[in-house]
């Protein structure tokens, strides 16, 4: 195995999206813990190397293949995009059990329902509650529906992307947190650069997935965090979490708790301190908090592809939108910048070399830096 | 059944536990116990057997010394006892061993030991003939089969007359060697048992005292001996050169002897009453030797105590053995013996030529066989669960990065340290050596994984067990339970609901034994193989002893209760040798079943061989391999 997975693992870069699990039989995970079980002995870098968004990411190498372009400066901030708008699901079904305006899930119900996907790779909330990810494919409106709501964890979900391709669906969905988002463009992207025989003659993952759906993310938290959460509630009981600003939210059936976002950031995933994308900005879509307004989505339209599926379901009365105003915008702008900035330091510090951006979008990013401080 | 054949005098084929077993059944046994361990499991395998027909008792027990002490009692109840058990066997009765012998006994009572010299299925090639030592027991080593069982007879006897218990000792090559045995009468007289008597040990009786009387006692032992059939001498009469042996050494040396064509002056002194030592009858043999070289397996122990005999009488012989250390030392004292060893020896001591006796040719032949032999590792079988169990720990060890360590056991779990169970244990010595060296690894402050069989749990892990709960140590405790005492040759245990007569026993539930020491207990299949790494991966982050079983039957008892189930790959699917595989199937899970088909560049199934189990069906990144339902 002569690729930089083992590095990624060993770094703790790892961001436990899954994209190279089931693709192999020498990589496995728990939880968010992937781990190489056995040397594989292939030696050619292999796909668990082009998929993953932590061995190598360049930046303008994947806008071209995703957006036909490299990135202007206009688009260093929020990625490319046609648009930014405020959206939620017309249904209050969805609405009130969605984390905020279910925007995701009735965008990808209803690309079922209309047969432009068969089916989308998404994270359900698996046992106890609902807090922990659990990887499925979701072939229903109410299957979909059972997805709602985020996970503060990460579970690899998209070994079940691996798992539907090769259980032969031809035509995907997914919703991703941008590392996933990432990932699976590389897929795509370098999905012939490796060449083996048997069930992979039949597999084309570019043409497979057919829409992307990217959620915003600041950051995940490891499980470990469970343990902390079992010491104020019993974590089975937790329904939802939130962090509106400055805080901690945990809801249960008939209970609201907070707790102090400084002790919960302690828990946060390592492999996040380097994640340099806050909007998923190789979605075809992304969505995510419109802050303070609880039913409601700020959403990304960035392909054309995206655009469409959008529209079409304005049109077809599933989402309701308006527009985003300036402010919002701009805190979101001023948001996904500073991440950025963060993350380009920490990959600074821990000279970490998987990512590839161009030197305009360097100048950008590290002008934010000095500025902050 | 050969050995209930009631035909004083005629000649049959046995092998050598066969023998042992006719000759306890000649004295007239009634109680026989054992715990299975090669090479001495046929034993009680066909005594069991035969108990229901000639009315006797036989019971597999729990471990050996459990065995010896019911062997023990029914001594004590003026019955005719024997217990059965390998050379390890021994060490775990050493504690009774070294008071029943101060206590004594009534009913005969032999204590069979089945060395095993080279290790050939063990973890150590100990010599038994110490612990005769130790304990101040007589012990006689058959030479043939036919002495295998005439001892054990002659055993009873002399434990009766002494009231000690009497040590046969055996090697594997008498075991389990075959030859012609004239059968005796079978003893049908059944005594009434009855205790009537004390059996101390302690204050309420001196040990100095009895340990004086065991002294005389082997006095009374070597008086018999000088005129024991079972020592005699063979060749030239005035020998100068003498070899001295015992047990398997006996048939080498004469071989030897022959092959190089040495009559005169050469002289075997063959012994069997080898403890304690008929010294009278050696001396007379040694007084007209210039030289002796000894052959014997596996410590120097005729060697030394002929040196004494020689220093003690001041005779001027030269003796050659294996004595470390010794300036007269032919070879070390490990190993086996056989007919070239002692050629060997011969060249070294008497510079025998070796092209005297081989001739170049069949050398030549003989090492060309060698070379068509193809190179077989040793590994699970085909459908064994110890697999699939391995695979989920291993697996789950690498998902937790903590490295932790697994301690192994005896079984056939054993394993774990070769490729075949993705060497995965750093230690393993003795049964239930596993969770008691787990319980002490706490400064490494990670958990630790212990495994153990159903049988060697009951056998020796309990205490282990109890220690670390009590002790709060962080083990993770996996039973391997695959319902049978596999590696011996499935001999029932406590925990599979038959008894060594075939007739049903309470089942003790492992999880029932484990709950009620208070620890935590999951069971889950090992076959299930993504349950059975969550499983392991889950109670890793644990703390505290706890126990996980992975149960699943025993690939050879399951498919002879149910048969072979067809697998195949189904070849445009296979990966092979591309990202993706790379031959999982073959060169990682390495299951024998599976071979890989190099000129097509696919897996295959191994037909002959493959049990269906499914288990590579599930680990195929390919779904490649199919398994029919049946």
């Amino acid at each position: 195995m002569p690729n930089r997975i083992v590095e990624v693992l060993s770094g703790g870069l790892c961001t436990a999206c899954g994209a190279c699990v089931n693709i192999c039989p020498y990589i496995r995970n728990i939880e968010d813990r992937i781990a190489i079980i056995e040397d594989c002995n292939v030696e050619e870098e292999g796909r668990c190397y082009y998929y993953c968004p932590r061995t190598f990411l360049d930046v303008d190498e994947l806008n071209e293949f995703v957006f036909g372009r490299r990135r202007s400066e206009e688009d260093v901030i929020l990625g490319c995009h046609t648009s930014v708008l405020a959206a939620r699901a017309k249904s209050e079904a969805i609405r009130k059990n969605a984390q905020y305006g279910g925007v995701a899930s009735a965008l990808i119900a209803h690309a079922i329902e209309t047969g432009e996907i068969e089916a989308a790779v998404l994270t359900s909330g698996g046992d106890g509650g609902g807090l922990l990810p659990m990887p499925i494919v979701a072939k229903s409106k109410d299957e979909v529906l059972s997805c709602a709501k985020t996970k503060y964890f990460m579970g690899a979900s998209l070994s079940a992307l691996n798992k539907a391709l090769k259980d032969g669906f031809e035509s995907l969905g997914v919703v991703g947190t941008p590392c996933q988002v990432q990932a699976l463009r590389k897929m795509q992207a370098y999905g012939d650069a490796v060449e083996s025989g048997g069930i992979y003659e039949e597999i084309d993952v570019s043409k497979s997935i057919k829409l992307v759906i990217g959620l915003f993310c600041m950051w995940s938290l490891s499980y470990d965090f469970l343990w902390y959460l079992s010491k104020h509630v019993e974590p089975s009981a937790v329904r939802k979490l939130d962090i509106p600003v400055g805080g901690f939210l945990i809801f249960g059936e008939r209970f609201k708790k907070e707790l102090p976002l400084e002790e919960v950031k302690r828990y946060v995933r390592r492999a996040c301190d380097v994640c340099y994308d806050m909007t998923a900005e190789l979605a075809d879509i992304s969505v995510g908090a419109l802050e303070g307004v609880p039913d409601w989505n700020t959403v990304i339209l960035r392909t054309e592809r995206g655009e469409h599926i959008f529209r079409e379901a304005e049109a077809a009365g599933v989402l309701e939108v308006k527009e985003l105003e300036a402010e919002r915008l701009e805190h979101l702008r001023w948001a996904s910048l500073r991440k950025k900035a963060k993350a380009w330091r920490r990959i600074r510090e821990l000279k970490a070399e998987f990512l590839k951006i161009s030197e305009l979008e360097r100048k950008i990013v590290e002008r934010f830096r000095l500025e902050e401080e | 059944m050969l050995i209930t054949l009631d035909e004083p005098g005629r000649e049959v084929l046995l092998m050598g536990n066969e023998a042992i077993a006719r000759g306890a059944i000649e004295a007239g046994v009634a109680f026989c116990s054992a715990y299975p361990g090669t090479p001495s499991s046929e034993i009680l395998g066909v005594l069991a057997e035969a108990a229901p027909k000639l009315g006797f008792y036989a019971e597999w027990s729990t471990n050996e010394i459990v065995a010896m002490e019911a062997a023990a009692a029914a001594s004590f109840s003026g019955l005719r006892a024997l217990c059965a058990m390998k050379s390890q066997g021994l060490s775990v009765c050493a504690d009774f061993l070294t008071t029943l012998n101060l206590s004594g006994t009534k009913g005969g009572m032999v204590i069979v030991v089945c060395d095993d010299p080279a290790a050939l299925s063990s973890v150590n090639e100990i010599d038994t003939r110490s612990y005769a030592e130790i304990a101040d027991l007589p012990l006689l080593e058959p030479a043939t089969v036919q002495e295998a069982k005439d001892m054990t007879k002659f055993a009873f006897e002399l434990s009766e007359e002494l009231q000690e218990p009497c040590i046969v000792r055996s090697v594997t090559r008498i075991s389990h060697g075959r030859g012609n045995v004239r059968l005796g009468e079978i003893n049908r007289e059944r005594r009434a048992a009855q205790l009537s008597e004390r059996f101390v040990t302690g204050l309420a009786a001196s040990a100095v005292e009895r340990h004086a009387g065991l002294h005389e006692k082997l006095r009374r032992a070597a008086e018999k001996f000088e005129g024991s059939p079972f020592n005699f001498y063979y060749g030239d009469p005035d020998a100068a050169f003498l070899i001295i042996t015992s047990g398997a050494g006996w048939l080498y040396s004469k071989e030897a002897l022959q092959l190089l064509d040495l009559k005169e002056g050469f002289g075997i002194l063959k012994l069997g009453t080898t403890h304690p030592l008929p010294r009278r009858f050696v001396a007379s043999h040694l007084k007209h030797a210039a030289e002796a070289l000894v052959i014997e397996e596996t410590d120097p122990f005729i060697e030394r105590k002929v040196k004494a005999l020689a220093a003690d009488l001041g005779l001027d012989v030269r003796i050659y053995g294996r004595e470390p250390g010794s300036e007269r030392a032919f070879a070390d004292a490990v190993g086996e013996m056989s007919v070239d060893a002692v050629i060997e020896a011969l060249r070294r001591v008497k510079n025998v030529e070796k092209a005297s006796f081989r001739d170049a040719e069949y050398e030549r032949e003989a090492e060309e066989a060698l070379k068509m032999l193809p190179r077989r590792e040793i590994a699970f079988c085909p459908g064994c669960p110890h697999r699939a169990s391995l695979f989920a720990i291993k697996t789950a060890i690498k998902l937790d990065g903590r490295e932790v360590p697994v301690c192994g056991d005896i079984g056939c779990y054993t394993l774990g340290m070769f490729r075949t169970g993705f060497y995965i244990s750093s230690t393993s010595h003795c049964m239930g050596a596993g969770i008691g060296l787990a319980s002490g690894f706490r400064n490494l402050e990670k958990p630790v994984i212990a495994l153990a069989g159903d049988s060697t749990f009951f056998h020796a892990c309990i205490p282990g067990l109890i220690n670390a709960r009590y002790n709060n140590a962080n083990v993770l405790f996996i039973l391997l339970d695959n319902g049978a005492t596999a590696m011996t040759g499935f001999q029932p245990h406590p925990g599979v609901g038959t008894n060594a007569m075939g007739e049903p026993a309470p089942v003790v539930r492992l999880e029932e034994v484990c709950k009620g020491i208070g620890v935590p207990v999951r069971i889950c299949d090992p076959f299930d193989v993504d349950a059975a790494i969550k499983a392991v991966y889950e109670m890793l982050q644990q703390d505290g002893a706890r126990v996980l079983i992975f149960r699943h039957t025993c690939g050879i008892i399951e498919t002879r209760r149910r048969g072979r189930r067809k697998a195949y790959v189904v070849e445009e699917k296979c990966i092979g040798e591309g990202c993706g595989c790379n031959r999982f199937c073959s060169r990682v899970f390495n299951c024998p079943g599976i071979v890989w088909d190099k000129e097509k560049g696919k897996a295959r199934i191994d037909e002959v061989v493959c049990t269906g189990c499914g288990v590579c069906a599930k680990l195929c990144p390919a779904g490649a391999i199919v398994v029919e339902e049946t």
